[in-house]
């Protein structure tokens, strides 16, 4: 007993740290809890609010958000636009280190198929070409990093095929290096990985009448 | 560094001396102008009223906080440990301030950026929890941090006024137009919305507040 008393007191400074780091943690676990579904939404806003501007309803446009759920648990929305019944475009939001933490990115393809019709996410992965790319989140450093935003570094993306976003024919910023590249490589990355794992033509037939059945009730 | 009696007795000289500390902080021992604390920033956020106020906020909540938590555990936190204690302490309640922006206030997060996280050593925080909650009640500890973010946030709104109105040539608060300078909104002096700008403001603020005796020489 007197060992234990010992030792306790020995070490009682790091269990005392270890106490105050978990009850902290335990702490932000319950604030992430509220805060989460809020900051989702906000992006989700965000993210729908760009491409109401580069695809306007008024026009036409039709957008749906397909739920997709790949084996390894994970889960991320693409958002498909339609126009007279071709699907013209998916979106998607890429997320990835940058310098200071995670740049959020929303990535948008043309692609044109019929709605309901097969397609292979291969075929759309080598022929889609970028046509919006949109920094939804960053924490870059202001006036360096942050001209990852920026229609001069932005702007080039346009027009690209996933096979083509590297370096050249893209540029680093001068003085951001690391948040230009990260920037590039999580385009690349995640372009690569989530075209790959397209929602079916039928879960974004299915999802389009889901949403155009909740609208007209919402109208009616 | 003052650091104030230390106050026993019943409540109501307990609110006295709570009053007397918040007061304190606002000119006496004002972080900005005479503990010189917290200048990074100062010369980093006050390019808007918005911001300076939102910043200002969150770094009262910050200190609030972390002053009642630091002053609660005072008597049980090994000496050895304490500074890395009171970090833990303070990052995690930046990182609240943090998500609750992220979460409620979008664009003042946008706004904000990576100075937000930067909250977590700003030196006001670590100064006083280190100085004044370890070693005072809860009241006065949560005075201090109140008198200290008050003092902070006049500090930080002198300093944006006059480098949003000679940089920019107008002021606007939450979205409205307050001020519009006819000539310097068409030729706006831009070195005051960048640092070295801020520096000068900085620096000739400190040198009036001297002159004219709101803030005592060392």
């Amino acid at each position: 007993m007197p060992d234990l008393r010992k030792y306790l007191k020995k070490y009682y400074p790091v269990i005392f740290l270890l106490i105050v780091f978990a009850v902290c943690v335990d702490m932000l676990a319950m604030v992430w809890k509220v805060a989460e579904p809020l900051i989702s939404g906000n992006e989700r806003d965000e993210v729908v609010a760009q491409l109401e501007e580069a695809f306007p309803s008024a026009e036409g446009n039709e957008w749906v958000e397909v739920v997709v759920t790949p084996d390894d648990g994970s889960e991320y929305s693409i958002y498909v636009i339609v126009a007279d019944d071709t699907i013209i475009n998916f979106s998607f939001v890429g997320v990835g280190s940058g310098r200071n933490g995670d740049i959020r990115i929303l990535i948008s393809f043309n692609y044109e198929v019929g709605l309901g019709e097969e397609f292979d996410p291969a075929d759309v992965a080598s022929q889609a070409t970028i046509v919006l790319v949109y920094v939804t989140r960053h924490v870059e450093t202001p006036g360096i990093g942050a001209l990852i935003e920026e229609p001069e570094f932005i702007d080039p993306f346009v027009g690209l095929l996933v096979e083509q976003i590297g370096i050249p024919p893209l540029k680093i910023i001068s003085g951001a290096s690391i948040s230009s590249e990260a920037m590039i490589e999580i385009v690349r990355a995640e372009a690569e990985d989530k075209l790959a794992a397209l929602p079916s033509a039928q879960d974004i037939q299915a999802a389009l009448e889901a949403k155009r059945a909740e609208d007209a009730a919402a109208e009616g | 560094m003052v650091l104030g009696p230390k106050w026993k007795g019943d409540g109501m000289s307990t609110l006295r001396a709570s009053a007397a500390q918040f007061k304190n902080g606002i000119i006496k021992e004002n972080a900005l102008f005479v503990l010189v604390l917290g200048n990074c920033s100062a010369l980093a956020v006050t390019l808007g009223v918005d911001r300076s106020l939102a910043y200002s906020g969150g770094l009262a909540f910050v200190m609030v906080g972390t002053g009642i938590i630091v002053s609660l555990i005072r008597k049980i936190t090994p000496n050895i440990v304490r500074i890395p204690v009171y970090i833990v302490i303070v990052a995690a309640f930046v990182t609240v301030v943090d998500l609750v922006f992220m979460a409620f206030l979008p664009d003042i997060w946008d706004l904000l950026g990576i100075y937000l996280p930067l909250l977590t050593v700003n030196c006001i925080v670590l100064a006083r929890a280190e100085v004044f909650a370890s070693k005072r009640g809860i009241a006065l500890s949560v005075a201090d941090a109140l008198g200290m973010a008050f003092g902070f946030m006049l500090a930080m709104l002198i300093i944006t006024i006059p480098r949003v109105l000679l940089g920019d040539g107008q002021l606007i608060i939450f979205g409205s137009t307050v001020v519009t300078l006819p000539t310097l909104s068409d030729q706006p002096i831009k070195i005051f919305v960048y640092a070295p700008g801020a520096f000068l403001v900085m620096g000739l603020l400190h040198g009036l507040f001297r002159r004219i005796g709101v803030v005592k020489s060392e």
